[in-house]
């Protein structure tokens, strides 16, 4: 019996958050006295796979086959469940992310498990088997008991930290079911150069306090002095300042950064349900009564436009050093 | 090609939700209840699909797990434009019953595309739609960001890590959509209010299942500690804050 | 007798033509919708006889408001020597009104003088137009067609007063030459009877005739031109400020026929569950020409192409699409264009075109902010923002269309009670410590009565 985590891969190599994972499982599966199973889909190499065991992964499965080159919801949920059912998993484990949200309730109707999904922590408890996971957008948490024998988690990114605890590194390959792909890949873009918003721990975003899209200079400058990733509220990228890929928000992306910078931002309900998630929040904004200083940490009450110039300067000394 | 969309019932988004009974549940007391915003951009691109002649949409059908107490919010999908609605009288336990009794409806009817919403606005759980697709065994397709139609097949944007894919798909499938699949929301016009009164809405009786999990309370967010303010005159301050208090830098 | 029969056949065929041209019309307006009720005729007789009779409004554009009143009066004045050549040309008559006595001499007098400034004014007009770049003749809407419509009136107006000024002369110098009296003072044409100096009787009597024909065909051949032409608002102008809208500007009608369902509407719950009110109701708001209000229609036919609202629009001031000029020509002539096929297939004919969107777009639509600058600037009381608000009403009430941020403002409306994305719990933050009894609010006696 295990606690079977599933991790993706970007071109045969892992992300932070793939870690994060199996750094959840491994606890969890010290918590219900088992071990961690990793399965992996796709080419990944032994040199990556075996980074799984420096987390706790006791068992590294790797699942290959061309026909995994393409995200089919069916294909990728049959293997895993497959997997969970071959190596008797009690819970399955997998991130919140677009892979997650696609595959694991399919995986969960296979094996008759019940959801709990965009977890942040670790079981309040084992038995009964109780979560803790965001409601309401952020309003409200709630505890939930997943009552079915075997029970499927969804992990929110960015919110477990990295354990490692070095496993013997041992490498099963198996040759994926011959199936039939009913998804065709048309077109492909990537994104290439910029930090991605959803993985970066940094974010310095901007919104209409920033006047015009001719004032962007200075947080551009900023975010790549910090290593970040850049973002902006709805009107924003209504306006077309922005990308509607840098859009943060209830209707946007959901982020959970380590430090999300505020500026020009107002703090209206549905941007911050994009960004509470964050481990710091700091606002810049000219009106002291905006919603945002009720959410951030730590805050400057000024123009942001002049404020910034002052503010890169800063950093750049630190992080020159 | 019939559309058929799955509308949530959901308390409007600026509710500010207050627990009772221990906390053990919700307190509707005033609660203005929406359909789910990521269902009415569904509904929204069904109609603007069915719109174009081209793409051969006959009739769109939206679907519910809920009590009588639901029957405005269909209305109002009705109202926006769809051609008729069913109903599982139950009380939406979790989203796998959801789920399954929308399966089990749906094994009736005919439809090609099945859209679902890939979260609602009070429990988050993005789960109904790829537990629908799972329980109907047909494709899903996730985060999808555009749907076309183009030669009768279906050809759908969805969002990956770091970008996009286009993908098609073979009907029937299930797209489990983000914001973006329609530019802004339908709003019902008179007319269509007045012509949603004689749409009809069939009722189905729930079967079996059993909810999975069960949600034992709430717990309302702890207030966030105060926010330190830095002079605006000397930045300095934040970057050491940063550095040393958060450490974050 | 010759002359008689000759003018009363051409009377006739002038008459004719205008019967067919008011018929058509007449036919076009009964595809419209009723509404706007006349009546206080008192009332809107003073607003006619200051606005139309009095020109005011045209003089708040100064400078060329006057030379417009003169023409407008002069017309007035005019249009008795016109009535009395009719009669002379029928009952082979000269001079038939002169037993008048002085009343006479007042009116031809002025008739005379009015020739000249009117003459003066018409060629200023058309130096304006024809050598100068005047902002308010340009527009999206103002096609060739346009411009050689106004150079073509103002011309004619120009031959006819040349030709009255040229009667008169003959006639002032006939009588000279024959040692008669004239039958009225001519104060103008006997300065200028130096012109004709050398003409002997029978040349006089020939350019008198020619002159005397050339005016009063001019007057059939312009009379029935103008129906086509933007001067329709000779014959439509005075009427259409009769006709004025009494409500004031800022207020918009409400309708009938939704006052039901709003009712029903303030209860979402019972909304949906309401019977049918029993007889299907027509069409909301104004898609197409036929669902104008006749009253609409009558301000597009009465509509000169003059430009004022247009210029005094702030929507078009700060460079968005509006037009209110275009939004009346647009009307009429869509209702050229679907009113003969109307006519022929039946009111509900489909030609899979309409006003909206096809000659007036959203775009233009949605950006008035309905200040009534338009209305109040329109020197016949043109009202477009009733059929402005009109087609707004049938894009939102019949299609649900409207531009996001109307869309997301009515979706708040309905589920927050504000038009903003606040929770509804917070609706009596904006009150804080005020005591507020019962959430009433206690008026007084005179409050009560307002």
């Amino acid at each position: 019996m295990c606690v079977l985590v599933f991790v993706e891969n970007w071109d045969g190599r892992f992300k932070k958050l793939s870690f994060e994972l199996v750094s959840y499982a491994a606890k969890l599966a010290e918590m219900l006295g088992s071990v961690a199973t990793a399965v992996s889909i796709g080419k990944v190499d032994d040199i990556e796979l075996s980074k799984l065991a420096a987390y706790g992964a006791s068992a590294i499965v790797s699942i290959e086959g061309d026909q995994y080159n393409v995200l089919d919801n069916q294909n990728y949920s049959s293997a895993i469940a497959e997997m969970a059912v071959k190596y008797n998993a009690r819970v399955v484990v997998l991130s919140n992310n677009n892979m997650g949200k696609a595959i694991a309730p399919r995986i969960a109707v296979k094996l008759k498990a019940g959801l709990g999904a965009g977890v942040s922590r670790l079981p309040v408890s084992v038995d009964p088997f109780v979560v803790y996971k965001k409601v309401f957008s952020g309003n409200a948490f709630a505890n939930v008991t997943i009552k079915s024998a075997i029970r499927v988690l969804t992990l929110a990114q960015n919110s477990f930290e990295l354990i490692e605890k070095q496993m013997p590194v041992a490498i099963e390959k198996v040759a994926g079911k011959a199936v039939e792909n009913k998804i065709v890949i048309k077109d492909t873009q990537k994104q290439t150069g910029k930090v991605l918003l959803t993985d970066a721990d940094i974010v310095v975003s901007g919104g209409r306090g920033m006047k015009s899209p001719d004032n962007w200079a200075p947080l551009v400058e900023l975010a790549g002095i910090l290593g970040a990733a850049t973002a902006c509220s709805r009107p924003v990228s209504d306006e077309g300042w922005r990308g509607h890929d840098e859009h943060t928000g209830q209707t946007g992306k959901i982020i959970a950064p380590n430090l999300y910078f505020a500026i020009g931002i107002s703090g209206a309900t549905q941007h911050l349900a994009g960004v509470s998630g964050s481990k710091y929040i700091v606002a810049i904004n000219t009106d002291k009564d905006a919603p945002i200083f009720e959410a951030a940490q730590y805050g400057i009450i000024g123009d942001a436009l002049k404020i910034l110039p002052k503010l890169v300067e800063a950093f750049r000394e630190v992080k020159g050093k | 090609m019939n559309i058929l969309v799955c509308i949530s019932n959901v308390p409007d988004t600026t509710t500010k939700v207050k627990f009772i009974d221990d906390s053990k549940k919700l307190d509707i007391t005033g609660i203005q209840w929406i359909i789910n915003p990521w269902d009415e951009l569904s509904l929204t691109r069904a109609l603007e699909l069915k719109e174009n002649a081209a793409n051969g949409i006959q009739k769109i059908t939206v679907a519910h797990v809920g009590l009588s107490g639901s029957e405005p919010t269909i209305r109002k999908a009705l109202a926006i434009g769809a051609d008729d609605a069913i109903r599982v009288n139950a009380d939406p336990g979790d989203g796998v019953f959801v789920a399954f009794q929308l399966a089990e409806v749906l094994k009736k009817e005919a439809y090609e595309i099945v859209l679902c919403g890939i979260e609602s606005s009070d429990y988050n759980g993005s789960m109904v739609g790829g537990m629908l697709a799972e329980f109907l065994d047909i494709p899903s397709v996730s985060s999808v960001l555009s749907m076309n139609i183009e030669n009768a097949q279906a050809i759908l944007t969805r969002e990956i890590d770091g970008g996009k894919e286009v993908v098609s798909v073979p009907v029937p499938f299930v797209a489990i959509v983000q914001k973006g699949i329609a530019k802004e929301p339908r709003i019902a016009a008179m007319r269509g209010i007045m012509t949603a009164r004689t749409k009809p809405i069939r009722v189905f009786e729930p079967k079996g299942s059993a909810s999975m999990t069960e949600l034992l309370n709430y717990e309302k967010p702890n207030p966030r500690a105060a926010c330190k303010y830095i002079d605006p005159e000397n930045p300095k301050q934040l970057v050491e804050l940063l550095q040393n208090e958060a450490k974050v830098i | 007798m010759l002359k008689q029969i000759v003018f009363s056949l051409v009377l006739l065929l002038t008459l004719g033509i205008f019967s067919y041209s008011a018929i058509r019309y007449i036919r076009f307006f009964m595809f419209t919708r009723t509404g706007f009720p006349v009546k206080e005729f008192g009332k809107r007789l003073g607003i006619m006889l200051k606005v139309a009779i009095g020109q005011t409004k045209i003089f708040r554009f100064p400078s060329v408001g006057i030379l417009h009143a003169l023409v407008f009066w002069g017309f007035c004045v005019i249009l008795f020597g016109s009535i009395e050549m009719i009669i002379d040309g029928l009952s082979g008559t000269e001079h038939a009104l002169n037993f008048l006595g002085i009343f006479y001499k007042l009116v031809i007098g002025s008739g005379d003088v009015f020739a000249l400034l009117i003459a003066s004014s018409i060629l200023v007009f058309l130096t304006r137009r024809l050598f100068l770049h005047i902002k308010r003749f340009e527009g999206i809407e103002m096609k060739h067609i346009s411009h050689v419509d106004a150079n073509i009136a103002l011309s004619l107006i120009f031959l006819l007063m040349i030709s009255l000024q040229g009667m008169n002369i003959a006639y002032v110098q006939q009588q000279t030459l024959a040692n008669k009296a004239s039958d009225s003072i001519y104060p103008v044409s006997g300065l200028l009877t130096g012109l004709l100096a050398g003409w002997d009787l029978k040349q006089l009597g020939i350019l008198y005739e020619a002159c005397w024909w050339s005016h009063i065909l001019l007057i059939f051949l312009f009379a029935n031109i103008l129906p086509y032409s933007k001067h329709f608002h000779v014959f439509m102008s005075v009427p259409n400020v009769f006709l004025s809208r009494l409500e004031p500007m800022g207020k918009l009608t409400t309708m009938d026929s939704i006052t039901r369902e709003v009712k029903l509407m303030l209860d979402p719950a019972s909304a949906f569950a309401a019977p049918d009110a029993g007889a299907p109701i027509e069409r909301f708001g104004v898609k197409d020409a036929e669902d104008a209000c006749w009253k609409s229609y009558f301000d597009s036919l009465a509509c000169t192409e003059c430009g004022r609202c247009t210029s005094v629009c702030p929507a078009n001031i700060t460079g968005k699409k509006l037009s209110p000029r275009k939004v009346m020509m647009d009307l009429r002539a869509r209702m050229k264009e679907k009113g003969p096929l109307m006519v022929k297939n039946g009111r509900d004919f489909s030609d899979k075109k309409s006003l909206v969107r096809d000659y007036i777009s959203e775009e233009e639509l949605w950006a008035c902010n309905t200040c009534n600058a338009c209305t109040m600037e329109c020197p016949i009381n043109i009202n477009h923002l009733s059929l402005i608000i009109d087609i707004r009403r049938y894009l939102v009430m019949e299609e649900g269309s409207a531009p996001g941020q109307l869309k997301a403002m009515f979706s708040y409306i309905e589920n927050n009670g504000a038009p903003w994305q606040f929770s509804k719990g917070d609706r009596m933050l904006w009150a804080g410590d005020l005591e507020i009894n019962n959430n009433e609010v206690k008026l007084t006696e005179d409050e009560r009565e307002d």
